[in-house]
């Protein structure tokens, strides 16, 4: 708990100072539990003119443990239609947030993938087992066991 | 890897060890006038950077989670222009030690130049040389505990430095993360961590017992599981056997040497009972008896070898005539010719089952003769599907179809009241079997209908916790059933004489053998064997022979009509046991009989009614009738 209280001070710090990469912005950062970012991405993309929600909960022993990313769906934000998110609750099915993760990362470089993950994206599709995702999810999508079987977008 | 650099900050920590007793030794490695450079006071102590390309970064611009880039930092201290490392001997391996300024890559503390180290680091690193791994856990309590600097480590090939603390707790994690992989690697160069493990022998003879022991859980309650079931089958068993067959003959054959095949026949007697009433198995329960009992009936033979005598020698008349005339040949003693009648166990059990299939088929007629024209058109098709299924005489019905007989069975277990359609032969153990079919199973059958089509029969069997229930119960309960209705046969037939012989007991004897008795000559020498006494029909309970003996005697004595003169209710309990089993298996039969009539009593009112049932015809109302529009 010291450990990740520390970093994530310095980490909020960092962002303060420096500001969040470019395209997101803070939007609420008043503790160390959940932090949420808004998101867009940058230059041509299929998403362009879009903003999203992202919401950060960190667990006790992060760094060690990857933190919970979500998109939001509260607060007039709605994921994105894109393979790996899944629309009912946001889930991302992206291995940095699951079993890549690694101290590493850290929530800069977390906003960055994700913008990329976006960026990269050719078709607006939902993932193929949306709906039964949806119906059976964990409440946090690290419950989820994830196979993470394309790397291409 | 990590391993040279750790070689030669040992050989580094050995040489100032002496000298820098001061405090301010610390993580860096006093390698003193190398890389030192020191206040007069010696308040600020300046580490610099080696050659290699390697820097202190500043602490105001280093991003926290990027590895340190040592070449984009250097110039940002301006002690750096007194670059010492050009002053390092030739073949100087730089450590971490070496580092101006570190940043854990885990937790992000930072630890910049000229903080203060903490104490005693020079002993540690020096207790390291000696035993480089022993003391690592306590050290890293002890500094966890204390709050003072943790002790950097680098471990890989890229620039990432962290606290040993930190590292060590990401590689428990990360072996959590991933269990397969045995080695942890640096998330950034991908180089593998090489982990310093000392263990003692204890811990790892430890390791292995735990290892063992948790390979053996699955095999021990495996174990635990089957031996129950094992110890409560036999259990039953044995309670069967001596509901069946009469508490004395169970005492005589469950004595206490068991055969060997004992510990598999016992065991297995509630599984066959549940499984005889399966349709399933229906068919290997004609013939699978026969082949069982054949080899089973030859095992009494060792224990009477002696004797020479065969499983049948209880109704082989041959033999009874030997035993006759060898009075004297104990284990024969009680081969008398009264045993012809009562078929002995052995044949019993080869033959129930053929009088069972026969009992079956016949039922089965009865049933469709009574049922039948109660039952709708596509009912009565299903009823037929429903006999064919079960095997006998089904075949003709399938070949006036002419099909292939593939067949298909699903098994829905749940549904509301629907109880088990196979288990039971047609009012087996389930009297709303006719309702059933008429209502649930009709709907079950609905893609059937069209299965029949391509001749293909698909069977529907609803399985619950009622159907269940009742076979279980109903199978489990037949021993002790036949024991009740055989205790009512016994008292019927001592009323009549007709009975009692018909039950064999000896009570008839009077009646239907002449001279063939008194004969009776039995010693100390009881068979050894259980399982062949019972097999011969006779009894050699020591107590039992004991007083029958006397009995005999007395008749042999009196040389006649001396069985009146016995003591009536002795005789009487004699008899009794002996022939329990048949009495409890004709008693058995009867209850069969019973119930299944019953059953067919139940259905076909049951059908009846549904028949019969109209509804209620009303008149309208007065006020109602008045605006109707009337004849």
């Amino acid at each position: 708990m010291r450990i990740a209280s520390k970093r994530l001070t310095k980490e909020l710090v960092e962002l303060r100072n420096q500001g969040p990469p470019e395209g997101t912005a803070i939007l609420l950062a008043d503790d160390l539990k959940e932090w949420r970012f808004s998101i867009s991405v940058l230059g041509e993309s299929l998403y362009k003119g879009q903003t999203f929600g992202l919401r950060f909960r960190f667990p006790d022993n992060y760094p060690m443990e990857s933190p919970e990313v979500i998109f939001m769906t509260t607060d007039g934000f709605k994921p994105p239609v894109h393979p790996h998110v899944y629309s009912s609750n946001g889930h991302i099915c992206l291995s940095i947030l699951g079993n890549e993760w690694s101290p590493v990362l850290n929530v800069s470089s977390i906003l960055l993938s994700i913008q990329s993950m976006l960026a990269s994206c050719k078709e607006l599709k939902h993932p193929p087992d949306d709906e039964r995702y949806g119906r059976h999810a964990p409440m946090s999508p690290k419950d989820s066991r994830f196979v993470y079987d394309d790397d291409s977008v | 890897m990590s391993s040279s650099p750790q070689a030669t900050g040992q050989g580094n920590d050995r040489q100032p060890s002496a000298s820098s007793s001061s405090s301010n030794a610390g993580s860096s490695s006093p390698s003193t006038s190398f890389n030192q450079i020191s206040n007069v006071d010696r308040s600020a102590i300046i580490y610099t950077f080696p050659s290699s390309g390697g820097g202190g970064r500043g602490g105001e611009d280093d991003t926290l989670a990027d590895p340190p880039l040592p070449s984009s930092t250097t110039n940002s201290n301006p002690s750096s222009t007194e670059r010492p490392s050009r002053k390092r001997p030739p073949g100087y391996k730089v450590t971490v030690r070496d580092l101006r300024n570190k940043s854990c890559w885990i937790c992000s503390e930072e630890e910049e130049e000229g903080a203060v180290v903490e104490e005693g680091q020079e002993q540690r690193d020096h207790r390291q040389t000696s035993s480089s791994t022993q003391g690592r856990s306590p050290r890293r309590g002890g500094s966890e505990g204390g709050g003072s600097r943790k002790r950097f480590i680098h471990a890989c090939k890229c620039t990432l430095v962290a606290h040993e603390s930190c590292l060590l707790a990401w590689i428990e994690q990360s072996r959590k993360n991933r269990p397969l992989e045995d080695k942890v690697s640096c998330p950034q160069c991908k180089s593998d961590y090489v982990l310093l493990e000392s263990r003692p022998v204890v811990l790892r003879l430890l390791e292995v017992g735990d290892k063992i022991l948790s390979r053996l859980v699955p095999i021990g309650s495996a174990t635990v599981v089957v031996s129950t079931l094992l110890i409560g089958s036999t259990a039953y068993g044995c309670l069967a056997i001596r509901a069946f067959l009469g508490k004395k003959v169970a005492s005589r054959i469950l004595a206490d040497p068991w055969p060997w095949h004992f510990w598999f026949d016992i065991p297995l007697i509630p599984f066959l009972l549940i499984g005889g009433r399966l349709r399933i198995l229906g068919n290997a329960f004609t013939w699978l008896p026969t082949l069982v009992a054949l080899p089973l009936t030859q095992i009494p033979l060792t224990g009477r070898r002696g004797g020479g005598g065969g499983v049948f020698d209880g109704w082989i008349p041959s033999s009874q005539r030997q035993a006759y005339h060898q009075p004297h040949h104990f284990d024969r003693a009680f081969s008398t010719s009264l045993n012809d009648y009562p078929p002995s166990p052995a044949m019993m059990i080869l033959l129930v089952p053929w009088l069972r299939a026969l009992y079956n088929n016949l039922k089965r007629r009865v049933y469709r003769a009574v049922l039948a024209p109660l039952l709708s058109k596509s009912e009565r098709r299903r009823y037929h599907l429903d006999d064919d299924v079960e095997g006998g005489g089904g075949g003709r019905t399938m070949g006036r179809r002419g099909g292939r007989r593939t067949r298909r069975r699903v098994i829905v277990v749940g549904g509301e009241d629907n109880y088990l359609m196979d288990g039971t032969h047609p009012g087996g153990i389930d009297e709303d079997d006719g309702e059933e079919e008429g209502t649930g199973q009709g709907q079950g059958q609905g893609p059937q209908q069209g299965d029949d089509e391509d001749q293909v029969q698909s069977e529907t069997i609803y399985v619950t916790h009622q159907s269940f229930g009742r076979l279980c119960l109903g199978s489990l309960s037949l021993p002790f059933i036949s024991n009740l209705m055989g205790k009512i046969l016994s008292k019927f037939a001592s009323r009549s004489i007709w009975l009692s012989r018909l039950l064999g007991m000896r009570q008839g004897r009077l009646f239907a053998s002449g001279g063939g008795g008194g004969i009776v000559k039995a010693g100390a020498g009881a068979p050894k064997s259980p399982l062949g006494l019972l097999f011969s029909g006779g009894r050699g309970d020591g107590r039992e022979v004991q007083s029958s003996s006397r009995i005999w005697n007395l008749d042999s004595n009196s040389t006649g009509s001396t069985e009146q003169a016995t003591p009536p209710h002795l005789l009487q309990r004699e008899e009794d046991e002996e022939n329990v089993w048949f009495r409890n298996a004709l008693g058995l039969a009867t209850f069969i009989v019973l119930r299944d009539s019953t059953s067919l009593l139940f259905r076909y009112l049951k059908l009846k009614q549904r028949r019969m049932t109209r509804i209620k015809d009303l008149p309208f109302d007065d006020r109602l009738a008045e605006g109707l529009d009337l004849r």
